[in-house]
């Protein structure tokens, strides 16, 4: 078929996941074709897949309703609620078909968690998010650098600042920090924007979830809402003042995650707690 | 679905069969009240979460963990095997109340903590701690190898640890006791103490919150202290030895020390409002940073700068 020698097994394994993804070029598509006619194993194992292939072909779609949402998303945040337990009977060793019968109805399961849980954004991270760091090194600050105790309100001559909200949340909707609080201030970095939509996507989450809520509970979230508002606000307000400040970037980032990660847990919470 | 994806699906699958097969052997309960006694692995892991109420993990020797909780309101859920417990609260009909969980776990043992507005407090368990509470108060001491604790507007205190520190609040107060491994601390507008620090890296950041530092300063190791309006004060002992770059805009800087000049123009304010200079040797490197907060660099243990 080919000039070149037969493969052997493990340059067959090693072409497998592009054989079956067809994405493997003719000759090389030729010569697994012509290693696995003649070869006990790799044959047994293209049967397998097979199978496996077809089973979960077989298997009908499934479509999570949402209202199925609070329990798929507190069954993935392991470190704060005990994963469902299923000890009715004990798992058969079985043979591979019946085990990958079993994983196919999970390829899908699990395939509609993972659609929920990336669709609606419920885990960010400060890592995954673009932060403009602003480096204290590039730019002088001023050219006047004697202090004295107590002076206030330097002016940061040539910088303008980004725009400083004189108000934690936007009153029109609701009053600060309440859990359908909007923002603790208009966004001024990329990574704010990036953090904005996701803490919207929280937020309605959040609200839709406040009436299913113990009052303790949302008194103890919106005080801690209304507190982390406040260091966004602080954080903005000093960053507007030293534009230039990586490390003020930074802790406007960690404010604002908090935030994020504030409103995943209440997401998550299970009703009447 | 492609192939590699399903591929994948199915070893996470065979992979979650062989947890469910693990797990039906673990010992369960759910109840209002629970007293029982498990026994442990070594450097098992015990994690509890509760939205209100307190908890207490105390170590001990041995190798069982005696496990108390109650509450007033929900139902205690508690899993448990001999490299895990987990203990929380679920909704009853009528919601979730306070809840008390009182734990004494064999020295070693990890404690993960999640909490609302629960105080907690896990001493002497000689293991690895991470704690995360919204509300309530974090005291965390004789831990070791790596604890971690986070609170929104409660105070985080943590004490002697023989390992890596990372605490942090955003309004409440951070204090920091005998500390030997990497040490990083943060806070919005809480007080940021480090206290007997023997660390080779500290790393404190707050934008209104004043700082404090007394501790050691290691050779080759490196300090960092950044505030926007709160004030730094750093105690440095007799003897030190330090490359010290001080940077203020509007803030004063106060040094018991001699600033000693250097070539480099160091020695002095340069024209960004940084001031460089060394003490001793130079050899551990800190940085004090404030944008309009006072900066003083004394002598001495920082016993004074604890009020």
């Amino acid at each position: 078929m080919t000039d070149k020698p037969m493969m052997r097994c493990a340059e067959v394994d090693e072409a497998l996941l592009e054989y079956l993804e067809e994405s493997l070029d003719g000759v090389s598509r030729g010569r697994v074709d012509e290693h696995v006619a003649g070869c006990l194993r790799c044959s047994a194992i293209m049967r397998d897949i097979g199978a496996i292939r077809s089973e979960a072909a077989r298997l009908p779609e499934l479509a999570p309703s949402r209202e199925l949402w609070p329990e798929i998303a507190a069954r993935i945040e392991p470190a704060v609620v005990p994963l469902a337990v299923r000890p009715k009977r004990d798992v058969p060793r079985t043979w591979i078909p019946a085990l990958a019968a079993a994983a196919a109805v999970l390829v899908v399961a699990t395939a509609g968690i993972t659609y929920l849980a990336t669709s609606r954004s419920l885990v960010p991270s400060a890592s995954r998010v673009a932060v403009s760091k602003r480096p204290a090194e590039s730019a002088p600050r001023s050219t006047t650098t004697e202090g004295a105790p107590g002076s206030s309100e330097p002016t940061v001559a040539g910088v303008s600042p980004p725009p400083v909200e004189t108000t934690g949340t936007a009153p029109e909707v609701q009053p600060a920090a309440t859990l359908a609080s909007r923002s603790s201030g208009g966004p001024t970095s990329p990574s704010e924007v990036a953090f904005g939509d996701e803490i919207a996507r929280l937020q309605n989450i959040v609200t839709e979830r406040r009436r299913r809520l113990d009052p303790a509970t949302v008194l103890v979230i919106e005080q801690s809402l209304k507190i982390i508002d406040a260091a966004v606000k602080q954080s903005r307000a000093a960053l507007a003042r030293d534009p230039n400040s990586g490390f003020l970037a930074d802790q406007l980032n960690h404010a604002l995650d908090k935030k994020v990660e504030l409103l995943r847990t209440v997401a998550l919470l299970p009703s009447r707690t | 679905m492609n192939i590699k994806t399903t591929l994948k699906v199915i070893l996470t699958g065979l992979a979650f069969v062989a947890c469910v097969t693990a797990t039906a052997k673990a010992q369960r309960y759910y109840g209002e009240t629970l007293d029982t006694t498990v026994m442990l692995d070594r450097q098992a892991t015990v994690d509890l979460s509760l939205m209100s109420g307190r908890i207490e993990v105390t170590g001990g020797g041995g190798s069982s963990a005696h496990v108390r909780a109650t509450t007033t309101r929900g139902d205690i859920r508690f899993d448990a095997g001999p490299g895990r417990i987990r203990l929380s609260v679920d909704p009853s009909g009528r919601g979730i109340g306070d809840a008390r969980f009182e734990l004494t776990v064999p020295a070693g043992t990890r404690v993960i903590v999640n909490s609302l507005s629960g105080s907690i407090s896990i001493t002497g368990v000689k293991g690895e701690v991470d704690v995360s509470s919204v509300s309530g108060s974090i005291d965390i001491s004789d831990a070791a190898r790596k604890v971690k604790a986070e609170s929104v507007s409660g105070n985080v205190e943590v004490s002697n640890v023989a390992g890596d520190v990372r605490a942090s609040s955003v309004s409440g107060r951070v204090e920091v006791d005998d500390v030997t491994g990497d040490l990083e601390t943060e806070s919005v507008s809480g007080r940021i103490t480090m206290t007997r620090a023997r660390s080779k890296y500290v790393r404190a950041g707050s934008v209104s919150g004043r700082i404090s530092y007394a501790g050691t300063f290691e050779p080759a190791g490196t300090y960092e202290f950044k505030t926007h309006s709160g004030s730094l004060n750093l105690s440095l002992p007799e003897g030190v030895g330090a490359q010290v770059q001080v940077e203020t805009f509007s803030g004063a800087v106060d040094s018991d020390f001699p600033v000693t000049l250097q070539p480099t123009g160091g020695g002095r304010r340069g024209s960004n409002g940084r001031i460089e200079f060394r003490i001793g040797d130079g050899r551990s490197r800190i940085v004090a940073e404030s944008f309009s907060g006072n900066i003083k660099i004394a002598r001495g243990d920082g016993r004074d700068s604890r009020d």
